[in-house]
């Protein structure tokens, strides 16, 4: 089974678990969090159970997980008590991230979550420019004012490439693709979204969630999580 | 130049601060009760440069030879709270950009934010413990009554606590809670065997070890329900090898400074339940004159 975590308000993820429903992926909801079934041990012993999809599934049925939210928000939790919606979200947020650290030992988790985000590393665009020229990725320094008076933010053409594991999808510049896959490599994240100027080929922008509308890309996830289970 | 950022009367900035004075050292104190007079240049590629200014003052990123962190949310502080939208998103702003230095600047950072995050997720904290080498009490998470009713059969004693950084207190299970676990349902909730014996709070700043034992009979000795229950303080001694492990424990938790829940049993083992990234180490330092301040000014001196 593919686990693809994410909000059930998020019609892309529903329709990247409708495209792969026949290899026997499944969607796991915050209500699924919110169900009797679930066990999850510390120490960590490899066993217990998960509820997906309404379902109760053994741990070793799931081949590969896809995270597509950084955490669980309040506002999604109509079932709870609107009072004890923030605690209820901070608390499934931590819950999941133990789980989704303990699966990536047993199977591939993309993007593997970081202690401050379920699906990968919750970088700012400084820390991912800061990274890039660490590696000799040509990058655009970046400025952040915090003033009274800050000015607008100008927009920049670029190209945009989407890494996922070694393959890139976007554009064929074999420069910008090696040092899309070398910043994903040091940022320890599967996927990787990039953009370069179009001007003078530098680094604007990079981060680890990248819209997976191309099929191509997605085909190329789907084979990155593995065979069925 | 050492930046401290917080507000001045909370007990650890306040006793940082004054550490750092007794040893002379030069400090640019960022009062969070000032972001909205204060302001951020920040310019990154392969380096990190730029220019804080608060009132008359202004200190060059590139000057910060170590910070001390302590910040609250500033969203939350009376002097933006009440004021208009765009007042409170440039006050977050102000944070997240700090913050951002925080994770990139090569001064030391005691500490840096995303060495504190393990703190949100106390399972996987646990874990991580667990990793290296400590003993954990067994932890159970989960939605399931009957789960719990197995694990509570198997430690005969066991007590519930919130898993994310929210506060929460730690109550023992007793049989009156079967009324509610109908309710484990609406979300999971972490259930951990209960450790008898004598708590021991280690704060470990940089290779600096002080630790202190605590008595008192509550479940959790930071809410006591009386008199009693108040936590009797006394400096102890921890045996050689734990205290090189505690060191070793913040190491791999990326944090120069740490707190340091232990337990030792009455048969001697010793477990570990949790590490606080932002310590309060006045609490326990102020009672038994632990000189934790100074240890933490001398990391920040590079001393």
């Amino acid at each position: 089974m593919i686990v693809v975590v994410a909000s059930s308000y998020d019609a892309h993820a529903r329709s990247i678990v409708a495209h792969w429903e026949s290899g026997g992926a499944a969607m796991l909801r915050a209500e699924d969090l919110c169900r009797p079934g679930w066990s999850v041990s510390v120490p960590r012993t490899g066993r217990g159970a998960a509820v997906i999809g309404g379902r109760i599934v053994k741990l070793d049925q799931i081949s590969g997980i896809l995270t597509l939210r950084p955490g669980i928000f309040a506002p999604e939790l109509r079932a709870i008590r609107a009072d004890d919606r923030a605690y209820v979200a901070a608390e499934l947020t931590a819950f999941l991230l133990e789980w989704l650290m303990a699966m990536a030992q047993s199977c591939p988790v993309l993007n593997r979550p970081s202690l401050s985000c379920l699906a990968g590393p919750n970088w700012r665009l400084e820390q991912w420019i800061h990274a890039a020229a660490r590696l000799g990725v040509p990058v655009r320094t970046r400025c952040r004012q915090v003033r009274k008076d800050c000015s607008p933010h100008t927009e920049e053409q670029a190209i945009e490439i989407i890494s996922v594991g070694e393959r890139c999808f976007g554009c064929d510049d074999s420069r910008s693709q090696s040092w899309t896959r070398r910043l994903a490599a040091a940022a320890g994240t599967d996927l990787l979204c990039t953009r370069f100027s179009l001007t003078d080929g530098e680094l604007l922008s990079a981060h680890p969630w990248p819209r997976l509308t191309d099929p191509d890309v997605l085909a190329a996830v789907r084979e990155r999580l593995g065979s069925e289970r | 130049m050492i930046l401290v950022w917080g507000v001045p009367n909370d007990r650890p900035v306040a006793a940082v601060r004054a550490a750092l004075e007794r040893r002379h050292e030069p400090v640019f104190f960022l009062n969070q009760h000032d972001v909205l007079d204060t302001e951020l240049d920040l310019s990154v590629n392969g380096g990190v440069e730029g220019v804080l200014r608060l009132g008359a003052g202004e200190v060059e990123l590139g000057r910060i030879t170590a910070a001390y962190l302590r910040p609250y949310d500033s969203v939350r502080l009376p002097e933006v709270a009440d004021a208009p939208t765009e007042v409170a998103a440039r006050a977050a702003s102000f944070d997240d950009a700090m913050l951002c230095w925080s994770e990139l600047t090569s001064a030391r950072v005691v500490n840096r934010p995303s060495a504190m995050a393990s703190n949100q997720s106390k399972p996987h904290q646990l874990a991580l413990i667990h990793a290296q080498g400590f003993r954990v009490p067994e932890t159970l998470i989960t939605t399931d009554a009957a789960e719990v009713e197995a694990f509570w059969e198997r430690h005969g004693e066991i007590i519930y606590k919130s898993m994310s950084g929210v506060r929460s207190i730690v109550s023992r299970v007793t049989p009156q809670h079967r009324t509610r676990f109908s309710r484990l349902a609406h979300s999971p909730t972490q259930f951990q065997q209960w450790i008898p014996g004598r708590d021991v709070r280690v704060h470990v700043a940089g290779e600096e070890v002080f630790a202190c034992d605590v008595g008192s009979s509550a479940i959790d000795y930071r809410y006591p329900r009386n008199g009693e229950e108040a936590p009797q303080i006394a400096a102890c001694c921890l045996p050689g090898e734990l205290a090189v492990r505690c060191r070793r424990l913040a190491a791999s938790l990326g944090l120069d400074l740490a707190g340091i829940d232990l337990r030792c049993t009455p048969e001697g083992d010793w477990y570990c339940f949790e590490v606080n990234p932002s310590p309060a180490f006045t609490f326990y330092a102020e009672v038994i004159r632990q000189p934790i301040d100074d240890a933490v000014a001398r990391l920040l001196a590079g001393g």
